[in-house]
């Protein structure tokens, strides 16, 4: 950096601050913070997207301006049952089989000269229907993802109640104790416990073999796997390529991971000390 | 869920049901909500004034720039879990304000592009909320500059940023970052010079 330019920051500095320093926020804005957080999940999602929201409205609002005039002129102008037979066909066109069933619709029961036409939008209305699937698929996406969002963030509170081992991310379980219990009492039993609860309901993660699999080398034996055989142990709840090794020291075939989680889960062995 | 375990102690079962890890995990969630608010209120009472005038500079109107900056500490509120540090906090609120920012301008882009024009002797809303800061031709020559070149000086030289935190917060290469302040000081120049 010249001096020159190391000049023109601090200028550009000073002015930035002197400018600013004049700038004072207007109310508590932490009690406006406050109450909305306190708002119901949804509000407060609406009221985040509620610029992109205008924007859309926007430009929904200025299109609709042409539509609506053209509309308007159409109606006053009016026109004949062959031109609206035909319009109504025209219109569909980018549906072949609507516009074909509507077309011979028209065409079977002809409209009656007095009876009351609707507007033929033509052109003026080609934008609409790509705005229109647009606006449908952000609101999509705009929904499914902050769906997505609660689910993960449900599953990541569940998930933080376990160990560090069992949790899925450093983020949930990170507030763990040094002693490795993630926040819970030091006794062997409960976390003992918590691994069976684990193995129960999230028993697809991998990462609770890991944390079931030093209690299972605690266990000297495999045998408790062929006394306790529980149905739930089917294939789908322990989807891990390869049976872990500490969790089966036992050289044996059959001691297969699916039967590693209910063996451990019913092993009477105290882990700890 | 009912699982029998062994005591190590007493050696009496212990019964853990779904409604224990249940309460324990929303426990766990209060917890996080109450650390989440504390961190609101505690980065509030030491950022929202120098974040507001960041995003005053960046919208040029000070009502916008307080609901952009309290929208930020909403959307931080609920990444904290994510977080959970000031500093990632901090980082978090400066890029949510830029972003926003962006939308804001954006969104006035829109408008301004389809609105009825004012009368010529009528100054527009934005124009009086914003008078304050055209007093300075500095300011004045920082709002033409295109938007990536005005919060990248403002980053620099108001937030006093590293490149690497202005790369963070505009969501670009360091590189890039270069490339706007040096342009955007060099179409600074004659301004700058004046006010020297």
């Amino acid at each position: 950096m010249t001096g020159q330019e190391r000049d023109h920051g601090e200028v550009l500095s000073r002015v930035l601050h002197s400018t600013t320093d004049q700038v004072e926020p207007v109310g508590d804005g932490l009690a406006k913070i406050q109450a909305r957080l306190a708002e119901p999940w949804l509000k407060r999602q609406w009221w985040l997207l509620r610029r992109e929201f205008m924007v859309l409205g926007w430009v929904f609002a200025l299109r609709c301006q042409s539509w609506f005039s053209t509309v308007r002129s159409r109606l006053a102008a009016g026109a004949d049952a062959d031109d609206a037979a035909a319009g109504a066909g025209g219109r569909l066109r980018s549906l072949p089989v609507l516009g074909s069933i509507v077309a011979w619709a028209s065409a079977k029961w002809p409209r009656k000269a007095g009876a009351p036409r609707r507007g033929s939008i033509g052109p003026a209305m080609a934008w609409f229907r790509p705005a229109l699937a647009v606006a449908g698929a952000v609101v999509l996406v705009v929904t499914g993802v902050f769906a997505l969002g609660q689910i993960r963030a449900t599953f990541a509170t569940v998930q933080g109640d376990h160990p560090p081992g069992t949790s899925t991310s450093g983020q949930t379980g990170g507030a763990g104790s040094p002693n490795g219990s993630g926040g819970r009492a030091p006794s062997p039993g409960p976390s003992a416990t918590q691994g069976n609860a684990t193995s129960g309901r999230h028993s697809s993660s991998p990462s609770s073999k890991a944390f079931t699999s030093p209690q299972g080398s605690a266990s000297p034996s495999p045998s408790p796997a062929s006394q306790n055989p529980s149905p739930s142990a089917s294939p789908s709840t322990t989807p891990s390529p390869s049976p872990s090794p500490t969790a089966s020291p036992s050289p044996s075939p059959t001691a297969s991971p699916t039967t590693q989680a209910p063996m451990v889960a019913g092993s009477p062995t105290p882990s700890g000390p | 869920m009912t699982t029998g375990e062994p005591d190590a102690v007493a050696g009496r079962p212990i019964k853990v049901t779904t409604d224990t890890l249940l309460a324990e995990a929303s426990l766990e969630s209060v917890s996080g909500e109450l650390d989440a608010t504390r961190a609101v209120t505690a980065i509030y009472t030491t950022h929202y004034r120098s974040l507001v005038r960041l995003a005053v500079l960046l919208v040029r109107d000070v009502a916008t720039a307080e609901e952009v900056v309290q929208d930020s500490f909403i959307t931080m509120h609920a990444a904290w879990r994510r977080l959970r540090d000031t500093e990632k906090a901090l980082s978090y609120l400066r890029q949510s304000v830029v972003n926003r920012s962006r939308s804001v301008l954006r969104h006035r882009m829109v408008v301004d592009k389809n609105a009825p024009k004012p009368a010529p002797d009528m100054p527009s809303a934005e124009q009086g909320a914003i008078s304050l800061l055209e007093r300075s031709a500095v300011i004045a020559a920082l709002r033409r500059l295109p938007p990536r070149q005005r919060e990248a000086l403002v980053l620099k030289y108001y937030a006093d940023l590293s490149e690497a935190q202005i790369a963070t917060a505009m969501g670009i290469s360091r590189g890039a970052v270069k490339s706007h302040t040096a342009r955007g000081v060099a179409a600074l120049r004659v301004v700058l010079e004046l006010e020297t």
